[in-house]
């Protein structure tokens, strides 16, 4: 079985975050590969494939941010999931958010899963490669069609 | 007695209707002579009637026309002033007063003191007075003068063939008479007076009311404002502190990175200023989410719904377990604890404040024993959490349930300052009541209402 090479997008506005994740991705052991788009609205031209994304690489999983410009993570979110040809993506909502009301307004639109950044590098470091581990060499993602 | 009852209250409402101006306002004096003069009206008509009935009878049998044709007239007159609706109410007043004086007089004329004439002058004055106001009595006691000087003339030429002319003298008629003015002329000196300072009274009450509903309205405005501005403090403290997080995260994260990847590179004295700026953020961190706990509390839920306070209990000493291993605390709750409409995660942490408080400040090398008290109190519960600790001076009792206010430095107790604020809010939300009393070296007693 050749390893898996995964595709991750990652929806965040926080260039701090944005290193930070990398890093922490760069740690793991899997290899993998990440675009990254500032705010919701790229979020969703990046999805559909639009003008300036015809190149696009659909990604394996989805890590997005609530908090966004022009189109918040709720809304990206929810055009994921009611629309046929994203709705197998799974998306993790990870943010700085702790708050009851956007956990649950995740789950009821389909989240995969919802993770509040920790404080700590560490535990971030920690956080992101257990998503890695899980998402990646546990759980079995839908087969690519294209 | 139904159609009777019936007809007596048309009659009412039409005579009140002709006899009073809609248009007065129930504040002025003319309002309340308007309803006096209504009133006697109304009852003045069936009395009269009744007595004037063998009156005629008798001025018939014995000749006296004129008494006859002037009881007639007066009938008439006082009759259309309550039902003719085509009169002002001061015309009927008028002409009410001077059907009235006409009576008395032709009275006074054929009966002299025998009849009641000059005692209906009085009496017709103060209605004067009542009805019509000051400037009417002053005429009406002018009136009075002439009428008695008039037949003090008939008496002194010895006119006509009446007993009043043949039984006085002009002395003993200006002795009676003086009388009969003298008392009129005080009554409408005296009435108005009265009216004018109850007239004072009703404006002044008037206004009173006009500023008290002004203040009112005022001071409601007030607390709506007040209300306004509080929620936009609590939304601010929400959105500040929600806000800060991110750049804080970012100075942590990174301090973070460039200890684990740099920290072998570097020298001792940088590790140090990592160390304080890592504490600086750690303790800032604490400040930014007890703020935003702060400003959560009335955030979730808007229903309370009725909770057993056993299972609370149940579930704060689950989430204090650790804490309460380690001081080897003992909890008691006295009696099985009541049902409870409240926000359940509210009281959870309420209790779960206190008793951590009563556990962490317990006296050195003596275990935290913590008692919950529930006491029935009609209208109300009250919850006692009773602790045997350090206790509290008693210069601090009021200070303690500020916000961010610490009596220990953060190495002797830790801690933010935050959890009796936070406990405090919860129960004002609640509408109950939070105090404490404590003494030093004994522990201190927090009580806590909630209405049932």
């Amino acid at each position: 079985m050749k390893p898996k090479e995964i595709h991750i997008l990652l929806v965040e506005d926080n260039e701090g975050d944005i290193v930070l994740t990398r890093e922490a991705l760069d740690e793991g052991r899997i290899k993998n590969s990440i675009s990254v788009v500032r705010d919701g609205w790229e979020a969703i031209q990046y999805l559909e494939k639009n003008e300036g994304y015809e190149d696009a690489i659909e990604p394996d999983l989805v890590l997005l941010d609530i908090n966004l410009p022009k189109m918040n993570g709720h809304k990206v979110l929810q055009h994921i999931k009611t629309h046929d040809e994203l709705k197998h993506i799974p998306v993790i909502m990870l943010t700085t958010s702790s708050d009851d009301v956007d956990i649950i307004k995740s789950y009821k639109n389909h989240s995969n899963c919802y993770i509040t950044k920790p404080v700590d590098i560490n535990s971030f470091i920690d956080v992101i490669s257990t998503i890695e581990d899980f998402w990646i060499s546990i759980v079995q993602l839908p087969p690519k069609t294209n | 007695m139904i159609t009777l009852k019936k007809i007596w209250r048309w009659y009412k409402h039409k005579v009140t209707e002709n006899c009073t101006d809609d248009l007065v306002a129930i504040t002025s004096l003319v309002y309340w002579q308007n309803k006096l003069f209504a009133a006697s009206v109304i009852y003045l008509i069936p009395l009269s009637l009744m007595t004037v009935i063998p009156g005629l009878y008798m001025v018939y049998v014995e000749g006296l026309f004129g008494l006859f044709i002037s009881d007639i007239v007066t009938i008439a007159v006082v009759l259309s002033v309550a039902f003719y609706s085509g009169w002002e109410v001061k015309t009927r007043k008028i002409l009410f007063n001077g059907a009235l004086y006409l009576t008395s007089t032709v009275l006074l004329f054929y009966l002299g003191s025998f009849g009641p004439g000059l005692l209906y002058l009085l009496a017709i004055t103060v209605f004067v007075v009542l009805s019509l106001g000051k400037v009417y009595g002053y005429t009406a006691v002018g009136l009075n003068i002439l009428i008695c000087a008039a037949i003090g003339t008939l008496i002194y030429y010895d006119y006509g063939n009446f007993e009043i002319i043949h039984g006085y003298g002009v002395d003993t008629w200006i002795a009676v008479s003086t009388n009969l003015i003298f008392l009129s002329a005080v009554s409408v000196y005296i009435i108005p007076i009265l009216f004018d300072g109850l007239q004072t009274a009703i404006i002044r009450e008037n206004n009173l009311r006009t500023d008290l509903e002004l203040e009112e309205a005022q001071l409601n405005q007030t607390v709506d404002k007040l209300n306004e501005k509080n929620q936009e403090l609590e939304q601010f403290a929400y959105s500040i502190s929600h806000d800060l997080k991110e750049p804080l995260r970012m100075v942590k994260s990174f301090m973070g990175l460039l200890q684990k990847k740099y920290g072998k590179k570097l020298d001792e004295k940088a590790d140090q200023y990592i160390h304080f700026a890592v504490d600086g953020a750690d303790r800032m961190q604490l400040l930014i989410d007890d703020l935003l706990d702060y400003s959560r509390v009335g955030r979730s839920g808007t229903e309370k719904v009725s909770v057993d306070f056993n299972s609370v209990l149940e579930d704060v000493e689950q989430n204090l377990g650790a804490l309460i291993t380690q001081h080897e605390a003992e909890i008691h709750i006295e009696h099985t604890l009541p049902d409870v409409s409240v926000f359940r995660q509210e009281i959870i942490r309420v209790f779960q404040n206190l008793i951590s408080n009563g556990i962490k400040f317990h006296k050195p090398g003596e275990k935290p024993i913590i008692h919950i008290i529930c006491t029935d109190k009609q209208t109300h519960w009250q919850f006692e959490v009773r602790d045997n600790g350090i206790g509290i001076p008693e210069e601090n009792l009021n200070e303690i349930f500020e916000i961010f206010r610490r009596l220990h430095s953060g190495s002797e107790y830790p801690g933010t300052g935050i959890g009796l604020a936070i406990t405090k809010k919860i129960i004002d939300r609640h509408g109950g009541k939070l105090w404490v009393e404590s003494e030093v070296d004994t522990g201190s007693t927090f009580y806590f209402t909630l209405k049932k």
